[in-house]
């Protein structure tokens, strides 16, 4: 909503400066979104630094300069003004400005050399010359402020932003009258139209069939003798300052009175009508108008038009049509002004896809009990400005008991209770009483009580109808900034559901490991999980999509692989990420499931590209046992009951068949691990020598199996023994199953083992591969002897060569 | 060997032995002049000590107690040369071993948390301590809870503001975490004090400002006596600490359909006190969250009786927090998953 100050000022006694207005709406809630000077014709002019000049390559006149405006990007310009020098600040005309006397800025060549724009003399502006070339400003003015500001040039113009239940803001005087309570020492002068003098007789238009649920109030009224024509300076710039283009005198005042009263009024060309009544009808199926945008639009029943008896000649509240559009050959006319109701006007306008300043205010509620005033105050306005006479008398149509607004109690202890704060009678009435409301104060007969009848002014019979309402109209006008500070009365922390717990742990695990967390888009694309090799069944595709954003994901691995390319290409070669994010997959006619999961991927080598000593091993590898090894980290801090289980896998989307494991938990699959594809690795420009490792796990899954409470475990003082053992084993022996023989026949003493070493090459039979393990042997309560544990140490051996074969390496 | 040995004999001895240690001057010399005279059946002491019996009887205590003082000698030299030979050899393997500090050192990777997760778990953890726990809900959500509950019917034009991505099948993204206050409320009585942080969606276009995801976290609170002084306190509160000092809180009048009375909260912009600068667009303040008194409406609409409860509730952008926290100012970054972004965090 845009209101030129001199405008709202013209409402206040006494006026109010720039500054005080602005502070005051903020005060009391509403946004100003600016408050700064325009100047019509003036608004893509804006000042510039000259930050580049090079001669021009084919002129010795002109040179080329680059202008910084403000926004970033500075903009080339060719110039012929001699006077300009490097970090000159100019009024420079954007392309597409029309400068005073139709001069038009258009991208043009200069000589072969491109010019985005022109640098303003102050007689280009349409000012009193200054000195002579382009106008050079302060250094001190802000780059990018528009020239009206910077020269102090046009009017000021307040524009706000106007939150949805305040339709009575979409109205200069609406905003007046907050003002006139927000500053007690400013009184609002409201404008009081006279009422009509129906001095001609003669046929008047009537009103036909209206369709009354839809439209509860209609009210029209003819002018007959209207000399249509352009509108006087005063009321043009009214409009320009409002951010409306004028049309002629009698459209004019329609918007004027539109702007002053928040009601949208309409004049029709009463020569046009088809006959002499007016209907408001729901649309015929099919129903065709033109309207006044030059759009052929097709109605439905849905839709309400104002008609006569042929054809539809307004959507109602939203846009009129041609057909009886006021021209300058427009002598007689209709003038209406109605009540639609809101959500019809709504749906209209958005299945026509066209939002109008009309169609705006109805659907957010126009109020009732003005309407007679608006059109009251259009009828004066036209005759000062165009003549005529009215004739016969006003018409109406209304519903039964329409409007109903009703009055209800307001007790004050109830501004306390929700604010905090108490407020005195007397601001509490001033307040109100200032904003519309009429107030019947209760007594007991004796004493005034601290409670109110109310009764809400038309313009906020929507949005004011409960105590509730009141108590912030009061506190809004009385100060939010009164409200103290205070905090609620302490309680114990509560216990946090254990997805918090768990996600709070996994975070300190997780980066403590050398990981880095990421955030990445919970909408994707089928295409993008494609990439990943995903099926992406199930997904739960959105209804509008947007670009690259089409569906929600039904995996977080495209989404982490994304983030690999993207640091590759930035150079990264090594890196170790994760990701706690949700999935989404359809279930029937069922609430789509939403599952939380964790991430993890990692790339390239550690330490690679760093100096080592001779003989270091190579770097380590972001393979499928880092990944594990990673996983198992993070899983033993999880505290879940159960222990991890890795399945080998062998077809696993996106993961390379035979380095891929299903994760079991409880028996169940609860994620998946493995090195990346090499296909997949491609697609992403992920390492092709190194594998890249990822693994996802079901946090909902593990949140289901919390471990008992923490407690410690006590553990032996007594010294340790330590044995390695080497063996040959048959190649398809998995680590598990002899990691398990020798766990399962170590006996009470057998502490700990740990496999470091595998290997298959020279030395070792065809078809078999030696395993390296380390023993640790403890007794609870005392040293342990080589003597007794020699046969404990061998019953391992022959439990391995029992059960596979195993042949002690020596 | 000594058959008749004298007492010169042994003397020469033991000046041998004496001058050949100051010749040994590494440790396998040393340890050949070890060998030589302290060996056990072959060390030239050993020996000297077998002849004494073949000594006259009336010398061979002096003789004897001259040479155990001199062999003790003997070996306290050598055990001083040795130590010092060691200590040499140990230097010079150390001058061997100098290397150039400023070579880089091999830095393990130090993990990061996302900006944006982490400031949730601090204010997750900062309402913990006024009493608040963490409820969740999906970001799928129904028409009802989003919408309808909180006061906004359909055709109603705060819809507006909020452009929303549907799903077939009458789904919708969620466009605040208000709809969990409405699973929330539902699910327990009052008195209540609840954050519920997550994932928001608007169809909005990706600008500097704003990204179709982002993040809020809700509070609420109901009970017999809360008011708009307690959304004030915790929210100043809440700064302090995620601030590390004291920063205004401003509360502005403002509309939604689920809060009355609705304010909008400022925070004192942290870059300039509150003098203005372009973090601030010049105001002296950053608007830090949505808030308000629960509408009787919403508390009606989940069997609460409003004559018995008020509740305070807010919605605070969390990426807004974490931009204004750490002064970035395109929102994308959240995004992109730039370590050079992430791992200054």
């Amino acid at each position: 909503m845009r209101i030129p100050l001199s405008w709202l000022n013209s409402l206040l006694t006494p006026t109010l400066e720039p500054l005080a207005i602005e502070q005051a709406l903020l005060r009391i809630g509403l946004e100003v979104e600016s408050l700064e000077r325009v100047a019509p014709g003036l608004e893509t002019v804006v000042v510039g630094q000259i930050v580049a000049i090079t001669p021009h390559p084919n002129a010795d006149k002109l040179r080329v300069c680059q202008t910084d405006l403000g926004d970033g990007t500075p903009v080339q310009i060719v110039t012929g003004a001699p006077n300009v020098q490097l970090h000159d600040k100019i009024p420079v005309a954007k392309v597409g400005s029309v400068l005073p006397g139709d001069k038009r800025i258009e991208a043009a060549k200069l000589r072969g050399v491109e010019s985005f724009g022109m640098y303003c003399s102050l007689v280009e502006l349409g000012l009193p010359p200054g000195i002579d070339g382009v106008h050079i400003l302060p250094p001190d003015t802000p780059i990018g402020l528009s020239i009206a500001q910077a020269l102090q040039l046009g009017e000021w113009v307040l524009d706000l932003a106007i939150t949805a239940n305040r339709p009575d803001l979409l109205a200069v005087e609406g905003v007046a009258r907050e003002l006139a309570v927000a500053t007690p020492e400013t009184q609002l002068s409201p404008v009081t139209p006279n009422t009509p003098k129906f001095s001609a007789t003669g046929p008047a238009i009537r009103l036909g069939e209206i369709a009354s649920a839809r439209c509860p109030l209609y009210r029209g009224i003819t002018l007959r003798g209207v000399q249509v024509g352009p509108s006087p300076d005063w009321l043009v710039q009214r409009l320009q300052g409002s951010g409306l283009r004028s049309i002629n005198n009698v459209v004019d005042a329609t918007n004027y009175v539109m702007l002053l009263t928040g009601h949208p009024t309409h004049a029709f060309d009463a020569n046009q009508l088809q006959g002499s009544v007016i209907h408001v009808r729901p649309a015929a199926a099919g129903e065709n108008i033109t309207t006044l945008d030059g759009t052929a639009r097709v109605l439905t029943p849905e839709d309400l038009v104002v008609a006569d008896a042929e054809r539809a000649l307004v959507v109602a509240g939203v846009m009129g049509g041609q057909a009886a559009e006021v021209t300058s050959a427009t002598t007689d006319l209709f003038l209406e002004c109605a009540y639609f109701e809101p959500s019809g006007v709504r749906r209209t306008s958005r299945r026509l896809n066209l939002s109008t300043d009309s169609s705006y205010r109805f659907e957010r509620g126009v109020n009732p009990v003005g309407v007679e005033r608006a059109l009251n105050l259009l009828v004066q306005v036209i005759q000062e400005l165009a003549g005529g006479v009215c004739v016969g008398a006003a018409v109406e149509s209304r519903q039964t008991g329409f409007p109903s607004i009703q009055p209800f109690e307001f007790h004050l202890d109830a501004i306390e209770r929700l604010a905090g704060i108490g407020v005195p009678n007397p601001e509490v009435e001033r307040i109100l009483r200032g904003l519309g409301y009429t107030l019947r104060r209760h007594t007991d007969g004796v004493f005034e009580l601290n409670a109110y009848d109310v009764n809400p002014p038309g313009w906020r019979w929507h949005d004011t109808t409960r105590e509730v309402d009141l108590v912030e109209e009061v506190i809004r006008h009385w100060g939010y900034d009164k409200i103290p500070a205070v905090l609620p009365p302490s309680m114990p922390p509560p216990e946090q559901p254990p997805s918090v717990k768990v996600e709070r742990r996994l975070r300190a695990v997780a980066s403590a490991l050398g990981l880095c967390e990421v955030m990445t888009r919970s909408l994707s694309t089928l295409e993008a999980e494609k990439r990943a090799g995903l099926s992406s069944a199930g997904a739960v595709t959105l209804s509008d999509p947007l670009k690259d954003m089409a569906i929600l994901r039904t995996s977080l691995l495209p989404g982490l692989l994304e983030v690999l390319q993207h640091n590759r290409r930035q150079g990264v070669s090594h890196m170790g990420i994760f990701e706690l994010g949700r999935t989404y997959t359809t279930a029937n006619e069922e609430r789509p499931q939403e599952k939380l999961w964790l991430g993890g991927a990692v790339m390239g080598a550690l330490w690679d590209g760093l100096w080592l000593p001779e003989h270091t091993p190579a770097p380590l590898l972001a393979d499928f046992a880092y990944a594990k090894g990673l996983l198992e980290s993070i899983f033993t801090r999880l505290e879940v009951v159960h222990p991890l289980h890795f399945r080998q896998a062998e077809s696993l989307p996106g993961l390379h068949p035979g380095r891929s494991a299903e994760l079991l938990l409880n028996e169940r699959v609860v994620g998946i691990l493995g090195e990346v594809h090499p296909s997949i690795a491609r697609e992403y420009d992920l390492p092709a020598q190194q594998p890249t490792s990822v693994f996802l796990l079901d946090l909902d899954a593990v949140t289901a199996h919390p471990a008992p409470a923490q407690r410690w475990v006590a553990f032996s003082r007594q010294p340790a023994m330590l044995r390695d053992l080497a063996v040959l084993v048959p190649e398809s022996l998995t680590a598990a199953e002899a990691l398990g023989i020798i766990q399962a026949s170590g006996g009470e003493w057998l502490e700990h083992v740990t496999m470091f070493d595998r290997f298959a090459g020279p030395g070792i039979p065809s078809g078999q591969v030696s395993l390296g393990f380390s023993l640790v042997y403890r007794a609870a309560d005392r040293t342990l002897t080589a003597g007794e544990l020699e046969p404990v140490h061998q019953h391992i051996i022959d439990q391995l060569h029992q059960h596979c074969g195993a042949v002690l390496r020596t | 060997m000594y058959l008749f040995m004298s007492l010169a004999t042994f003397e020469h001895t033991l000046q041998d032995a004496e001058a050949s240690l100051q010749q040994a001057t590494d440790v396998a010399g040393l340890e050949a002049w070890h060998l030589r005279f302290f060996s056990k059946e072959k060390g030239e002491i050993a020996g000297l000590l077998r002849s004494i019996p073949s000594l006259p009887p009336n010398e061979r205590s002096t003789v004897g107690k001259t040479i155990h003082q001199a062999k003790q000698r003997l070996e306290a030299a050598y055990e001083a040369r040795k130590a010092a030979l060691e200590q040499e050899l140990l230097e010079a393997q150390l001058r061997q071993e100098r290397i150039d500090v400023t070579l880089p050192g091999r830095r393990l990777a130090t993990g990061h948390i996302h900006p944006i997760l982490a400031i949730k778990d601090e204010l997750i953890g900062i309402f913990e301590h006024y009493g608040f726990s963490v409820a969740e809900g999906p970001e799928i959500e129904d028409d009802w809870h989003n919408f309808t509950a909180l006061n906004t019917p359909a055709d109603h034009p705060a819809r507006d503001a909020q452009d929303t991505f549907y799903i077939p099948g009458g789904w919708l993204l969620r466009t605040h975490t208000s709809s969990v206050q409405i699973r929330a409320m539902a699910a327990q009585k009052p008195p209540l004090r609840l954050i519920m942080p997550g994932r928001v969606y608007r169809r909005d276009d990706v600008t500097k400002r704003h990204y179709p995801i982002f993040h809020q976290l809700e509070g609420l609170m109901v009970g017999p006596d809360t008011h708009m002084g307690h959304l004030k306190g915790l929210l100043t509160g809440m700064l302090q600490t995620l601030f590390g000092r004291e920063l205004a809180v401003r509360l502005r009048p403002s509309f939604f359909p689920f809060t009355e009375p609705s304010a909008e909260a400022d925070v004192q912009c942290p870059f300039c006190a509150g003098r203005g600068c372009s973090t601030c667009s010049q105001s002296g303040w950053i608007e830090l969250c949505g808030a308000g008194m629960v509408d009787p409406n919403v508390l009606q609409a989940v069997g609460y009786d409003p004559k018995e409860v008020t509740g305070l509730a807010f919605g605070l952008g969390i990426d807004r927090v974490a931009m204004v926290r750490y002064g970035f100012n395109d929102i994308r970054h959240l995004w992109e998953n730039d370590l050079r972004f992430l791992q200054q965090f």
